[in-house]
């Protein structure tokens, strides 16, 4: 039951919840109030705090879990989601420092990810460690300890890479769909819609309309509609916009739009493409991956489209 | 066209090859995309798909493509357009090692259409390092879960074939490459100064940090040491001895941090540019299919027992036409080495050559057949 409590997206916490076999409109008063104000928090502080008596509430917070994400789907705004994900997935991490190498290792096998340990080194087969590492410097590859297909970790990197791995698990399983809901959830997702007012990024960009092709038009406007970009397109994005002669500064800013924006390592990241010196990939590429013009803007590269501000950079590259 | 009787050629002379040449064709074909080209380009038509080898034969008999390539990708619905209706299933990872991203000096005189047993054997190198070094001991890939194929061209092609890395998403490849390529190598995590002393990584650690002690035991240090130090063979000892046990300080060199920087910078495999890269990173790649052939050389892109890569010879073992002469007036080209004899420098001639270094001239589009 505290494993269930403290890791509520592991396969043991839904059997567990599925168990009771809890009907919607049986959900008690107190779960639907702790279950808002867990988003509430989430959304407000990007942080769930933990308990101290655990042992006593981790019922009523298992059942707030899942009232959680009911009223999350019923609210159905991709920024608060991918917040509340965040949130979820650091709450959990502050878990599993402190926890046992055996309930570490539990979590990370009930979320699809492979682990061993000994002696308090950490280890993780490649393919589980590239499909969910969090894209900073500190866990790029080339700079891991890998042999033989395995990546040695510290436990605390480990916890780190199953954070992200929660994080992802979350923002893909929302939001679902959800019928015949009673009035208790539906008001209880009403208020959170009124107190989140102003919750939403409110910066405003420089980048309007007009200016851009319309394949980097569209993921600026998916990230600001709060959703979590995959790295292929917050690369590429990036990319053109050195490229088209953004400074690091503006290009960082308007990144903070992502639910998971930290300017540390959003700095770090486009510092990094601007030293290596990436070049625009071709508007073919960029169709391939699923961020082209639809329909296809007929241009070879998004850098020739009219009225982007200015190619200076990719000019001086190419003499 | 003024090539349309050299593109007839060609393209006869690849039926008659397909014609009587068994195919053996990749895993789940069912699920793949095919692309084909002719003269102009590499991909004139794709988004092919073929439910069995028997259909995918009868193709190349029928239309012998100058050029054959399929997805590294599986799809449920590979003939689904655009690519995102496909269904991705999951992909090989494929390195496209090409003699064109090595920035060797010898290109400077023969030129980029060109290759000459110097561009081919250290491509080869390549090659084998990135199984040798990076893929069977770093990545933990069983040699039965990899290929290797000539390209047809001026490198290799080495697919992976492996359940769980199949599914990576191009986050997880580009990780990969940077990997293989030494890019985004973070020196400072690897050396460190206890006082004014530089400690630095063994032979034995894990990774990045154990493949530089290891390159510095072995490979020439001459181009990047001080001559004080290159030329008194008890001090390299010295020096060695010091980075068996991570003490890359046992010899004073001055500015020994800008040094070893220099020396790790240089180490990674050669995989050209960052546009290249983003490529070979890319899930929905088509990449030329083995065995076929190579419509800018008429060469064979052939399967090789990477046991006996060593020993091939793609100006040799590649080749699929015979010695029957043939005339033809040839532009340009440098001194070429083609099924062990030399040919050239051409300087607009008309010569008689055998078939198949003929077709590869026309491939190359150096050559006009009288």
């Amino acid at each position: 039951m505290l494993f269930c409590a403290k890791y509520p997206f592991t396969k043991s916490a839904k059997k567990l919840v599925a168990s009771r076999q809890i009907k919607l409109d049986e959900i008690r008063n107190d779960s639907v109030d702790r279950g808002k104000k867990r988003v509430m928090v989430a959304l407000k502080s990007g942080e769930i705090p933990r308990f101290i008596d655990m042992d006593n509430v981790a019922e009523l917070e298992l059942e707030a879990y899942a009232v959680a994400r009911i009223l999350l789907s019923l609210l159905n705004n991709r920024y608060f989601i991918n917040r509340y994900a965040v949130a979820e997935s650091k709450r959990a991490s502050t878990y599993l420092r402190d926890d046992s190498a055996e309930n570490v290792l539990r979590v990370a096998a009930e979320i699809g990810l492979e682990g061993m340990q000994k002696d308090g080194e950490y280890k993780m087969p490649i393919a589980d460690y590239l499909s969910v590492s969090p894209s900073s410097k500190d866990y790029k590859l080339i700079n891991k300890p890998l042999k033989a297909g395995v990546v040695k970790l510290s436990k605390r990197e480990f916890t780190r890479v199953l954070e992200a791995a929660v994080k992802s698990s979350i923002e893909r399983s929302l939001p679902f769909r959800i019928e015949d809901v009673p009035e208790l959830l539906k008001r209880a997702a009403e208020e959170i819609r009124d107190e989140a007012k102003g919750l939403e990024p409110k910066y405003e960009a420089r980048f309007r309309g007009g200016e851009f092709p319309q394949c980097i038009e569209s993921l600026i406007n998916r990230l600001k509609a709060g959703e979590n970009l995959n790295h292929t397109a917050r690369w590429a994005l990036a990319v053109f916009m050195l490229n088209a002669g953004y400074r690091v500064g503006e290009i960082v800013k308007l990144y903070s739009y992502a639910p998971d924006y930290d300017e540390r390592i959003t700095r770090y990241q486009v510092e990094h493409a601007k030293n290596r010196g990436y070049k625009m990939p071709t508007c073919e590429w960029m169709r391939s991956q699923g961020i082209g013009c639809l329909p296809p803007c007929g241009l070879s590269t998004p850098l020739h489209h009219r009225g982007k501000r200015r190619k200076v950079r990719a000019e001086e590259k190419e003499g | 066209m003024e090539s349309e009787r050299e593109i007839a050629f060609v393209r006869k002379k690849f039926a008659d090859y397909y014609a009587n040449k068994e195919i053996e064709f990749p895993e789940k074909l069912e699920q793949r995309e095919w692309g084909f080209g002719g003269w102009k380009d590499k991909i004139e038509a794709r988004h092919f798909s073929f439910p069995n080898s028997k259909s995918l034969q009868e193709y190349f008999k029928n239309n012998a493509p100058l050029y054959a390539s399929y997805s590294v990708a599986y799809y449920k619905e590979p003939e689904a357009r655009p690519i995102d209706k496909k269904g991705w299933l999951g992909a090989e990872l494929v390195f496209d090692l090409d003699s064109d991203h090595l920035n060797l000096p010898c290109i400077a005189k023969h030129g980029k259409n060109w290759v000459c047993e110097g561009c081919l054997s250290e491509v080869k190198r390549h090659t084998q390092r990135l199984i040798e070094d990076f893929l069977v001991p770093d990545f933990g890939i069983r040699r039965e879960e990899i290929e290797v194929n000539f390209s047809g061209n001026r490198g290799y092609h080495v697919h992976v074939n492996n359940e769980k890395l199949n599914s990576l998403e191009s986050y997880g490849r580009r990780e990969i490459l940077d990997y293989v390529s030494g890019t985004g190598l973070d020196f400072n995590r690897f050396f460190a100064k206890q006082g004014a002393r530089l400690v630095g990584p063994e032979p034995t650690d894990w990774g990045w940090a154990g493949k530089v002690a290891r390159y510095a035991l072995k490979n020439d240090l001459s181009n990047i040491l001080p001559r004080s130090i290159v030329s008194k063979p008890e001090r390299l000892k010295a020096l060695r001895k010091g980075i068996e046990r991570g003490n890359w300080d046992a010899v004073r060199i001055p500015k020994k941090t800008d040094v070893w920087r220099a020396f790790v910078k240089d180490l990674g495999l050669r995989l050209g540019r960052e546009v290249d890269k983003q490529v070979t990173g890319d899930v929905t790649k088509l990449i030329r299919a083995p065995d076929t052939l190579h419509g800018g050389s008429g060469l064979s892109a052939k399967r090789i027992d990477f046991k006996k890569l060593d020993e091939f010879d793609p100006m040799k073992d590649a080749i699929v036409f015979g010695e029957e002469e043939i005339e033809v007036k040839v532009s340009r080209t440098p001194k070429i080495k083609f099924g062990g004899k030399e040919y050239g420098p051409y300087r607009g001639e008309q010569v008689k050559v055998p078939e198949a270094f003929g077709i590869y001239l026309i491939c190359k589009k150096a050559a006009k057949r009288l």
